[in-house]
């Protein structure tokens, strides 16, 4: 009877802590993506993406562009949101907005990381 | 019967394509004849009407003070900042550089029109027997280099406080710069067209900061208008803690979109100034100036 | 050695009928095999790679300057390649000299759209 229950409880507890980690192994992996993405889309020398929008938390802000709110209603395809960070001339020719991919300035996996910064706010 | 309908219908149809494409030659034979002083009156026109829907409360002559006509909160800084100009150091040495003769006895009183007094509105012009512009700057080194001295950098510095002198004594002179022959405008459409082009790697054009978010923040930055960029030149510039020209400028801004600057005075840059000249006429010259 | 090679071949016919066919194969086999080291390990691939990738990357990129559209940052990628490979640190080198490539691309791009469409940018 007691090693029965011992057996119950090993399993329960290796139940729990493979779903445990199921849980938190993708949580964390998409925290550290939304917070190196928040570092991309703030850095100068990569993103930049202050210089010409607003975003909450950030300082010295520009005005040139929309601000970055409600990046998931703005944008219900992720793919498109990619695009438009990857190279905006695909929707508009003559966008101000830099082709941060296409001119080497963010690396694929950098252009995933934005995006799933963006779709924080 | 129907086949003869069909060949004369052709036959009209040819003789029409005919008829068009001589016309259509014909318009490009104007193209290339051009009424190119039309042409840049009504780039002009259409240029200082851009900035005044976009600007509707300032005045046409306040563009001469670059961002300060636009932004009203870094004027009163400015304006303070003017009540002891920076860059009257560089306009007493301008002074004394100038009047200094060369070594063959000569100054540059002897290369300039009327001395060299109130000039500045007249530059850039083009020099048709050379067939290029010609800008203050370019002059004041033409006129060293004939009189065998060794010309000047062109960013700072020597020319810059020369240059500086020389718009000095041009203040209140309206910005007059004509463009007289095909080879000049053919000078101004380069121009023009480095101008309204992207380059570097932020792929932006002068136009995208200057006209399109012109008065808008950059950062911390207000982007000036591109109307009157060239008559506050050279400037004291608080970034540089000193004198620059409008060459210097031009770099620093291709930099910043990190387009590889090209050299100073050469026909790029000095077919921009131009253009932008151009589009500039009417305004008056306040040079020199100071700048954050 | 032909006792060796019939041994190991199990192929005594073949040598005592031409063992100059057998040592070929053996030649042949050798070669396979060292080469499929040599490039699956990637980095010696890496490094007979990066210089026509750095040539071409050049070459573009001089071509995107007489037009006037160099970039501030091209050339120091090629020069950053340049001492990776110099320091043996080939995967590095490979990487950087596809960035100088794709950026000296991009550029020659940019000035040939200009030559074409620059009217479209302005805003009038």
């Amino acid at each position: 009877m007691r090693l029965l229950q011992n057996k119950v409880i090993k399993k329960v507890t290796l139940f729990i802590g493979l779903l445990a980690s199921a849980v938190v192994a993708p949580c964390w992996a998409e925290s550290t993506g939304v917070e190196k993405g928040k570092a991309l889309t703030f850095d100068r020398k990569k993103g930049n993406c202050l210089s010409c929008h607003v975003i909450a938390g950030g300082t010295l802000m520009g005005t040139t562009a929309p601000p970055l709110i409600q990046m998931q209603a703005r944008f219900p395809d992720k793919e498109k949101l990619y695009d438009q960070i990857w190279d905006a001339r695909k929707r508009n020719p003559n966008t101000i907005m830099p082709p941060f991919g296409s001119h080497g300035m963010l690396s694929n996996e950098e252009v995933d990381a934005v995006v799933e910064y963006l779709y924080t706010l | 019967m129907g086949l003869v309908r069909h060949k004369i219908k052709t036959g009209i149809m040819l003789l029409g394509l005919f008829v068009f494409s001589c016309m259509a030659s014909a318009d490009a034979g104007a193209e290339s004849g051009v009424d190119f002083k039309a042409m840049v009156q009504q780039d002009i026109r259409d240029f200082q009407a851009y900035f005044k829907k976009r600007f509707s409360s300032v005045e046409f002559s306040e563009y001469k003070n670059g961002v300060y006509a636009i932004d009203t909160a870094s004027r009163e800084q400015w304006l303070e900042m003017e009540d002891f100009p920076p860059y009257e150091f560089a306009v007493d040495e301008g002074e004394e550089l100038f009047t200094a003769p060369f070594t063959n006895g000569k100054t540059y009183t002897d290369c300039f029109a009327n001395g060299g007094e109130g000039v500045r509105q007249n530059y850039p012009n083009f020099d048709s027997k050379k067939g290029e512009v010609i800008t203050l700057e370019l002059a004041i080194n033409n006129c060293r280099q004939a009189n065998g001295e060794k010309p000047l950098a062109y960013k700072k510095g020597p020319l810059a406080a020369l240059s500086a002198y020389m718009a000095s004594t041009s203040a209140g002179k309206t910005f007059a710069v004509a463009v007289p022959n095909e080879a000049a405008f053919q000078a101004y459409k380069d121009g023009k067209k480095f101008f309204y082009a992207k380059r570097g790697q932020l792929n932006f054009s002068c136009a995208d900061c200057h006209m399109r978010v012109a008065g808008q923040k950059l950062r911390a930055d207000i982007t000036s208008p591109a109307l009157g960029h060239p008559t506050g030149f050279p400037v004291y510039r608080s970034k540089w803690e000193e004198m620059g020209t409008l060459h210097r400028r031009y770099a620093g801004c291709n930099k910043n979109i990190r387009a590889k600057p090209l050299p100073a005075q050469g026909r790029a840059y000095r077919n921009l100034e131009y253009f932008q000249s151009v589009m500039s006429n009417g305004l008056e010259i306040n040079g020199p100036s100071s700048r954050k | 050695m032909a006792h060796l090679r019939g041994n190991k071949f199990n192929m005594p016919v073949m040598a005592k009928v031409s063992g100059e066919k057998a040592m070929n194969k053996c030649r042949l086999l050798f070669f396979m095999v060292l080469s499929i080291t040599l490039f699956s390990s990637g980095s010696l691939y890496a490094g007979a790679a990066v210089e026509p990738i750095l040539e071409d990357a050049r070459t573009t990129l001089n071509k995107a300057a007489a037009k006037g559209f160099e970039w501030t940052t091209t050339r120091k990628l090629i020069e950053g390649a340049e001492i990776a490979l110099a320091a043996g640190e080939k995967d590095k080198s490979l990487k950087l000299a596809k960035a100088a490539l794709n950026e000296a691309e991009k550029s020659l791009t940019q000035a040939n759209y200009a030559e074409a469409h620059w009217r479209a940018g302005i805003p009038l």
